[in-house]
């Protein structure tokens, strides 16, 4: 098939040991490992070359599908669409309720990554600046802020770039909550939101509620809110783990703690015993190498053989204290 | 400060145990010279929910009904003066409603109403994107309706500042529900998915009129205010009236609820 030859999927590279930090960029990620669609995706990637100003994009060949929604067709033509395993009544209830997510934390999402001016200023500009190369880190991060400041207005009714105080963030966390609170009911115990199947309704849940849950932001209310569903926190690290085994990044390991000692050490020295086994091996022959290298140059080596063979003879020692005594 | 729609949602609490007010008063724009589609389409339903409800309440036509509108995420209109107390849009309206307890609907368990929300907002999501994306994109129903019936009730040069804000603020809605890159075709092909999502629903219960059963719900005021102004609005680009005609069962279904509620009989047969 022409697909599996050459298409790629351009996407942002994740963090807090998510696939991806960017909503569309995981819905679309999601589209591609639910199926199993055997395709390629690059992590690095500029978003000027999707057309788009945007990621993510799909390229086949020199045709370019930019957007989840362009994405989503072509793997419906090429013969991986993500609902065709549900019966129709969950067909029709998929898309609806995937559009009653949309409807609910979307506003929240653009409000609280984008709009509020301190997540964006510490955590959410960097992030996007770090995986857009230079000169362009300086551009798109803001296209994303003008973005979410139409979303808001429409969505949520109010401006991004008012005062503070006049923003209206309470409405959306408390619809927010409930729509969480629902979701979390109506997944239950079961694996998927339809049983043994996954659905778009998956996709999209997941694609949001990852990020929201993952993220630290300095303020962000619906994160523990998550935190108290734990079927829907099960859901969102089970999907991570099992179904992006390979994709998930992160920049500091999770898992380690760092201690006392740990503490009192350097970025570049923590960047070593963060490292894998290889890197170290490889870092300590090197070393030895250098090391033993510089001790040639410094003539170590000529000095160890000279001194041994005659120069410094017990006996002339002997003899010069011998002499000296004499004297 | 505390949000607008918060205090809406503050207010229905508070109002839930006084009764329904005489005086309740739906406030729409001109339905013969102003109105545009979406608008009328949110009236509509408005309206049919109301009636389904059995719940009295009087209609007042202005020329700044948008203007006087608290402001809602999408069309703004109708809004409802209840009281002392003022909604817009469906949904909002429908939540005040059930506060008091005199919603239809209520002998739905928890789990079909979550279902029957979500086919709500599904209808009234992908309708009123596709009749702004017909009223303004499409350049020749621009020109010929939507344009001159936005600005006739204001003088030469208002009119144009008004038809200019309008047409930004539309597809700044159409940019955020991600519909404005879309050309005509993927339109009416989302337009018939979600018809196809109608029939099917209706379908499930083939001897009912309504989409749950013998008693009607807000599922069924919203899709019925969709279609039937989809229906009966004549446009230069009749291509969604087309595309929902092709569906039969909704159709008549529209004719039904028409039948019923309103008694226009102003649907082609």
């Amino acid at each position: 098939m022409e697909m599996q030859l050459g298409a790629m999927l351009y996407v942002y590279k994740g963090e807090y040991g998510l696939p991806s930090i960017d909503f569309e960029c995981l819905r679309a990620l999601c589209l591609l490992r639910f199926t199993r669609c055997p395709m390629d995706v690059q992590t690095s990637s500029n978003p000027l070359r999707s057309g788009a100003g945007k990621l993510p994009y799909l390229q086949i060949g020199n045709q370019k599908f930019a957007g989840y929604r362009q994405i989503k067709r072509v793997l419906d033509l090429e013969g991986y669409p993500i609902d065709a395993h549900l019966s129709t009544k969950q067909k029709h209830l998929s898309t609806a309720y995937a559009n009653w997510v949309f409807n609910n934390l979307h506003a929240y999402y653009h409000y609280f990554l984008f709009g509020e001016p301190n997540n964006f200023d510490t955590t959410t500009r960097g992030l996007y600046a770090k995986r857009t190369p230079f000169p362009f880190n300086f551009y798109y991060p803001s296209s994303y802020q003008r973005e979410a400041c139409d979303v808001v207005q429409v969505m949520a009714g109010f401006d991004v770039n008012d005062k503070l105080d006049k923003h209206e963030g309470d409405y959306l966390v408390v619809n927010a909550k409930k729509v969480v609170n629902l979701l979390s009911r109506k997944l239950g115990r079961k694996v998927w939101f339809f049983g043994d199947t996954y659905s778009e309704f998956d996709a999209i849940v997941y694609s949001y509620l990852a990020i929201i849950f993952k993220i630290t932001l300095p303020n962000n209310p619906l994160q523990n809110h998550i935190k108290g569903c734990q079927n829907l926190v099960n859901f969102i690290n089970r999907i991570t783990k099992d179904i992006f085994r390979n994709e998930g990044y992160s920049s500091v390991k999770l898992t380690k703690t760092p201690s006392g000692t740990e503490a009192s050490l350097t970025a570049s020295e923590r960047n070593f015993l963060d490292s894998d086994l290889n890197t170290k091996i490889v870092a300590g022959v090197g070393a030895v190498l250098a090391m033993g290298a510089f001790a040639a140059w410094r003539g170590i080596y000529n000095q160890l053989t000279t001194r041994s063979s005659t120069d410094y003879d017990g006996i002339d020692y002997e003899d010069d204290e011998m002499e000296e005594g004499l004297d | 400060m505390k949000s607008h729609y918060l205090s809406q949602l503050d207010t229905a609490d508070k109002l839930s145990a006084e009764p329904w007010p005489e005086d309740a008063t739906l406030y729409q724009p001109y339905e013969a010279e102003q109105i545009l589609l979406p608008e009328n389409a949110s009236c509509l339903a408005v309206k049919a929910y109301l009636k389904m409800c059995n719940l009295p309440f009087g209609i007042r036509s202005c020329a700044n009904a948008e203007h006087m509108s608290p402001g809602g995420r999408m069309t703004k209109l109708p809004f409802i003066r209840a009281g002392a107390f003022i909604f817009a849009e469906f949904e909002p309206i429908v939540n005040f409603v059930e506060q008091k307890e005199l919603a239809i609907g209520s002998w739905q368990d928890e789990d079909e109403k979550s279902d029957m929300r979500t086919y709500v907002s599904l209808v009234e999501n992908i309708f009123t994107m596709a009749e702004l994306y017909i009223s303004f994109k499409n350049e020749r129903v621009y020109k010929e309706v939507t344009a001159p019936r936005n600005g006739v009730v204001f003088p030469w040069p208002l009119n144009h500042m008004q038809n200019y804000g309008k047409r930004r603020n539309a597809l700044r809605l159409l940019k955020v529900y991600q519909w404005d890159d879309l050309d005509i075709d993927s339109v009416i092909d989302k337009v018939a998915k979600c018809c196809e999502t109608l029939e099917y629903k209706l379908k499930e219960s083939p001897e009912t009129p309504f989409f749950y059963g013998d008693q009607p719900c807000e599922l069924d005021a919203i899709a019925f205010g969709h279609l039937f102004s989809i229906l009966t609005t004549t446009l230069p680009n009749m291509a969604l009236a087309q595309t929902v005609q092709k569906f039969k069962d909704l159709v008549e279904f529209c004719r039904f609820v028409d039948e019923k509620y309103f008694q226009t009989r102003c649907l082609p047969n």
